[in-house]
């Protein structure tokens, strides 16, 4: 993926398998957004192809993507600002569904996520956090079969963060996830693969044991400065 | 849920007000306010179908007095060739329905963005208004319909009882025809917005790239949502054509297609009674200021528009709501339901 001079993400050969839980690093600007924008089509890669269950899914359309089952938590959260967070999920669920089976669905995360406290609050009044997190039952409550994620703990205190953990591990009994993380503590307790980016190329894809031991892999955090073991 | 039953009670309350109101003011008011009001349920109709597809669905349509003037145009053609009003009321829907179809499919699957909808829409407008001005050679004819250039369309027959156009409107039974029109579009629009596409177009107000990040395609309800749009302002227009029995291309002009813009900002982007009320408001103005012939009535009108956007920026439903709510709020600290917009 190409903007004028600056290749934000090239030659990436990246195979996710079905069930898997898989976490991306990479200093900022290595390109871990720009890759998430391509496989849910808001950028269009300039060369390469793109599979989904052994689809071509190289042309087709943002929507399309989203049908056959890949949702997506945004690194700047992407909500309904001037809705209230039932209202949210209810699109959330009716994306896919209709009728009785959306209420079912909503009510189910909001179950799961313990939202009833604010289930009528609008998503402008709320925290930078709590939007994270709204954010997060939209993209469960649309119950995706792939589950890309953004920075997802970003602006979360300590004990959102470990639910988070724990939720994550949770969808993936039934999704496979791509979580992009800079904090090595969580990453440590998710995921057992890491793919590390670096200028717009794989650099390193290893366990996450190894990852974390890796001098080169602290090196190039260590110019941003963000390598928190 | 308590939420549906207070929307469905106030739907209740605004129709069996507007009802009563209605039937009562033909015997309270001479003819000329009579018409006049009249005249304001049939551009009270086209605000809303602004109100609908740039308050809800987001899309700024600048040219949406076009589908007005198509929907006049269609009536009158059709009214003169058959001799009936029944099959030309529906062409002056169907015509600018299906111009809408045609011309919003090409602008919203290209995915033009906001400013450029609102832009092509104006030019689209604009040629209408140069096109018709320039068809007063006898050529242009629909059928025994002569467009007649700047000089219009005149002496359109008027709205009568289905197959006995002996059986006409006068002015009282058209303000009736106008007043229940425009109730019947308000009360289809809110059902609509109650809908599941009514939910979806105000999500894609809110945030249309996470709308497709779930997977609707934006494009198709855009379309659909500027569609409806642009058939109840061509109803609009064929109330306004019944009205002075007479359409020409102002409707097309820039000054005319500004009009509907101001109502809904006055009234209150986002609501549906707020451009009613903004439509009555001004309308209402320009009349009486025209009367006193002091100032210069656009001047005014101006001016009165720029405080007003300044000093009230959200409009007055809006406003007032807020004001209400926030007493409520300061009276019981308790919080709670959907903030849902009505109006
Ligand atoms: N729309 C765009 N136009 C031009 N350049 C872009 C665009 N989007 C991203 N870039 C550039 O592409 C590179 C990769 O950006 P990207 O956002 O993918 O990085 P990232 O790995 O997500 O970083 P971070 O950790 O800060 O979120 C950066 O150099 C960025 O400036
Ligand atoms: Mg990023």
């Amino acid at each position: 993926m190409h903007f004028g001079g600056v290749k934000a993400v090239e030659s990436i050969t990246f195979t996710l398998g079905e069930g898997e839980l898989r976490c991306l690093i990479g200093p900022n600007g290595a390109g871990k957004s720009t890759f998430f924008r391509c496989l849910t089509k808001i950028y269009r890669p300039n060369a390469g192809k793109i599979y989904f269950r052994g689809r071509d899914v190289t042309s087709i359309a943002t929507h399309e993507m989203a049908r056959l089952g890949v949702g997506i938590k945004t690194q700047v959260p992407s909500v309904f600002d001037g809705l209230t967070v039932h209202e949210n999920l209810t699109l959330a669920a009716s994306a896919r569904h209709r009728g009785r089976e959306v209420g079912r669905m909503v009510d189910e995360v909001v179950e799961r996520l313990s939202l009833q406290a604010v289930l009528g609050a609008r998503l402008d009044r709320l925290s930078h956090g709590e939007r994270q997190w709204i954010e997060l039952a939209i993209v469960i409550t649309s119950k995706p079969s792939l589950i890309l994620l953004d920075e997802p703990t970003a602006g979360m205190t300590h004990a959102e963060v470990e639910h988070t953990a724990t939720l994550i591990r949770e969808l993936n009994k039934s999704a496979a996830l791509i979580v992009v993380e800079h904090d090595m503590q969580f990453i440590r307790s998710i995921a057992t693969h890491v793919t590390v980016f670096h200028e717009g190329r794989i650099f390193l894809e290893e366990s996450a044991e190894k990852v974390l031991h890796d001098e080169r892999v602290g090196e190039i955090y260590l110019g941003k400065g963000a390598f928190a073991k | 849920m308590i939420g549906r039953l207070s929307i469905d009670g106030q739907m209740l309350a605004v129709v069996t007000l507007s009802t009563i109101l209605l039937l009562i003011l033909p015997q309270v008011f001479e003819i000329d306010t009579i018409l006049q009001l009249t005249l304001n349920f049939s551009f009270s109709i086209l605000a809303l179908s602004l109100a609908f597809v740039w308050g809800y669905a987001g899309i700024f349509s600048f040219g949406q007095a076009a589908f007005f003037g198509i929907g006049g145009y269609a009536y009158a053609a059709t009214a003169i060739n058959l001799g009936d009003s029944t099959p030309a009321i529906v062409a002056g829907v169907l015509v600018p329905t299906l111009f809408a179809a045609l011309f919003g499919y090409f602008v919203f699957y290209a995915r033009l963005t906001k400013i450029y909808v609102a832009v092509i829409t104006l030019v689209m407008t604009l040629i209408l208004y140069k096109f018709m001005g320039q068809t007063a050679k006898p050529d242009y004819m629909i059928g025994n319909a002569r467009l007649g250039g700047y000089n219009g369309i005149p002496a359109v027959p008027p709205i009568n009882v289905p197959g006995q156009p002996h059986l006409f409107a006068g002015p009282d039974e058209m303000f009736y025809i106008a007043g229940f029109s425009l109730l019947a579009v308000y009360v289809l629009l809110r059902w609509i917005l109650g809908t599941r596409f009514g939910k979806v177009i105000i999500g894609m107000r809110e945030n249309e790239k996470r709308m497709e990040l779930l997977g609707f395609d934006t494009r198709l309800y855009k379309l659909l949502a500027f569609v409806v749009a642009a058939a109840v302002a061509g109803f609009g227009g064929v109330v306004f054509t019944n009205w002075n029995a007479f359409i020409d291309p102002h409707v097309f002009q820039l000054a005319f297609s500004a009009q509907p813009i101001i109502w809904v900002m006055i009234g209150g982007l986002g609501t549906l009674a707020g451009p009613i009320l903004g439509t009555f408001i001004l309308s209402t103005l320009s009349l009486e200021l025209g009367v006193q012939k002091a100032l210069d009535v656009n001047l005014l009108l101006g001016a009165i528009f720029t405080f007003f956007v300044l000093l009230v920026p959200q409009g007055i439903i809006p406003t007032v709501r807020n004001l209400l709510e926030n007493r409520e709020a300061a009276a019981s600290n308790k919080t709670d339901g959907t903030t849902e917009s009505r109006g």
